[in-house]
């Protein structure tokens, strides 16, 4: 996955945000809304990400899960065979309830994952690039590839700052709701004036590199379409159309 | 007249204050207390729920609708470099430099850093959670204008990714906060938070009608998405919409005048101030 052009992964991200949207509004199958979250959480796998990701996707679809199947029966047509009971909670589901449910599920559930591995097996440099390629203007797309650059250096500079203050006797987790929000202004005011004067410096910086001088903006390293990147859509969207096939089969519905 | 200005502000700003901040703690305190329950018999047993449900779903689809076309609007408007000042529509000149481009981009980091590193609690996953940072986005707003509602909106995107909630929900996120931070900047005349009539316009422009602004925003786009975002009605004005309100105002309610103030001079003193950087053209 991290060899692949962002452009591929974008396309891919589209496929199976459009096959999702099918399925949680038309097809209303849990089966093929399972094969299209399996694909994307098997792609997540073997891009090996950090474990957190890894973590937060477990999280993620078991509350995801929890919430479709409390609030879509509601929404859901009435009828249909009952055919699962919650043990405990007491939660009993026909199967036309189930199906919307799950389904709804997996279209919440499988763009956000694909979204997850396009985003941590892209270079930020190579994501601006590909923005770029897309007719982004290249300012615009250099404000978001900018911010994440500076993301670890804001959160750090947080920890730190938040180290700082509780040094001083600050108790962020001490308190009511409204003196706990007020703690905050002990952090962020003097982050807000780093960040000012991060924020002239690194204009300094952008300007003595020309930047903004150029209309056509140029790359060390440009990205290249290779038969992998083809193959691999040509793969990702077999399985969602052969899936798709099988599952409108009248043994499967 | 500014004698009269502040006789009249003073006592007006400080009423508002504390009505905006009574709102947003009793909305808090309220949901708070139905947290344990509204998971069994749904929205209405919160009161900013069910309150919102009673005026029924086509009554917030118009009205959100209405808030949402003029919201959609007013950022393209704004983009292309064209603003209302005055009741007149004028040519902005935002030179859309490197300092405007690093005020952009830092925002945005500290923004969606700010919101990843002080989330709490996760209220509905893949849509809202408890936002410290928020007290930030009127704050940007006023303090930088429209690169500043940029960095608003990319920060949102980045906390969304981060958080895992990256979908095309965000597509409202995006925008919604940027209104978050454009209310403020754009009608309230005294950014500098040194006069009764600044707080009362911050209090009503960047608590109420900003929050309210941006809830709606997010929540009719969700609304209309639903077959691409997969959100019930009942869910969305029912709990996400009150919601979103009440995170937004009570940060911003009790904090964002303060970090204002405090900033106001030093923005000012650098030469980052929007006015110090923004020419207009008839």
């Amino acid at each position: 996955m991290h060899k692949l052009d962002p452009r591929a992964k974008i396309i891919w991200a589209v496929v199976v945000l459009a096959f999702s949207i099918y399925n949680g509004n038309y097809l209303l199958s849990p089966i093929y809304g399972a094969v299209i979250y399996a694909s994307v959480i098997i792609a997540l796998i073997i891009s090996r990400p950090p474990a957190f990701w890894l973590k937060l996707v477990g999280i993620l679809t078991v509350v995801v899960l929890f919430f479709s199947l409390i609030f879509w029966p509601a929404s859901a047509p009435r009828g249909g065979v009952p055919i699962l009971t919650i043990p405990i909670l007491g939660w009993s589901y026909t199967d036309l309830v189930l199906n919307l449910a799950l389904s709804k599920a997996f279209l919440v559930l499988s763009p956000i994952i694909a979204v997850i591995t396009m985003l941590t097996t892209s270079k930020p440099g190579d994501l601006f690039q590909a923005l770029v390629r897309c007719k982004v203007p290249y300012k615009i797309a250099y404000i978001p590839i900018l911010a994440l650059r500076f993301l670890p250096t804001i959160i750090n500079e947080v920890k730190l700052i938040i180290d700082a203050q509780e040094s001083r006797a600050l108790n962020l987790r001490k308190g009511n709701l409204p003196s706990r929000l007020r703690k905050y202004v002990t952090i962020f005011t003097p982050l807000m004036i780093r960040m000012m004067k991060s924020a002239i410096e690194l204009g300094v910086a952008l300007d003595s590199k020309g930047f903004g001088l150029s209309c056509q903006r140029t790359f060390s390293k440009n990205l290249r379409w290779e038969f992998r990147d083809t193959l691999f859509l040509i793969f990702g969207g077999l399985i969602y159309v052969l899936g798709l096939i099988f599952c409108i089969m009248p043994f499967v519905r | 007249m500014s004698i009269m200005d502040g006789r009249y502000y003073t006592p007006l700003a400080i009423i508002l204050a504390i009505i905006v901040i009574a709102i947003a703690i009793w909305g808090g305190v309220t949901f708070a207390a139905a947290s344990g329950i509204i998971w069994e018999r749904g929205p209405q047993v919160w009161s900013w729920g069910a309150a919102f449900l009673s005026l029924g779903f086509d009554f917030w689809r118009i009205v959100a609708g209405i808030l949402w076309i003029v919201g959609t609007v007013l950022f393209i408007m704004e983009l292309s470099g064209r603003t209302i000042k005055g009741k007149k529509l004028v040519k902005q000149m935002i030179k859309w430099d490197s300092i405007d481009i690093a005020i952009a981009a830092l925002a945005a980091a500290i923004y969606g850093g700010g919101l990843v590193v002080t989330a709490g609690l996760i209220v509905i996953p893949g849509f809202t959670w408890i936002r410290p940072a928020n007290m930030l986005a009127p704050v940007f707003g006023i303090l930088f204008g429209i690169p500043g509602c940029i960095g608003l909106a990319f920060g949102n995107l980045i906390a969304d990714a981060l958080g895992g909630y990256l979908g095309f929900g965000s597509i409202g996120g995006f925008i919604g906060n940027f209104l978050l931070g454009y209310i403020p900047y754009k009608f309230m005349r005294d950014h500098s938070l040194r006069s009764s009539k600044s707080i009362f316009d911050f209090y009503l422009w960047g608590v109420l009608v900003s929050s309210l602004w941006c809830a709606l925003y997010i929540s009719w786009w969700l609304d209309v998405a639903q077959p691409l975002v997969g959100l019930p009605p009942l869910f969305i004005w029912g709990w996400f919409a009150p919601f979103v309100f009440v995170n937004n105002a009570i940060v911003t309610a009790i904090v964002g005048p303060a970090l204002g103030y405090v900033l106001y001079p030093v923005v000012k003193k650098w030469g980052l101030h929007w006015s110090d950087r923004v020419t207009f053209a008839e």
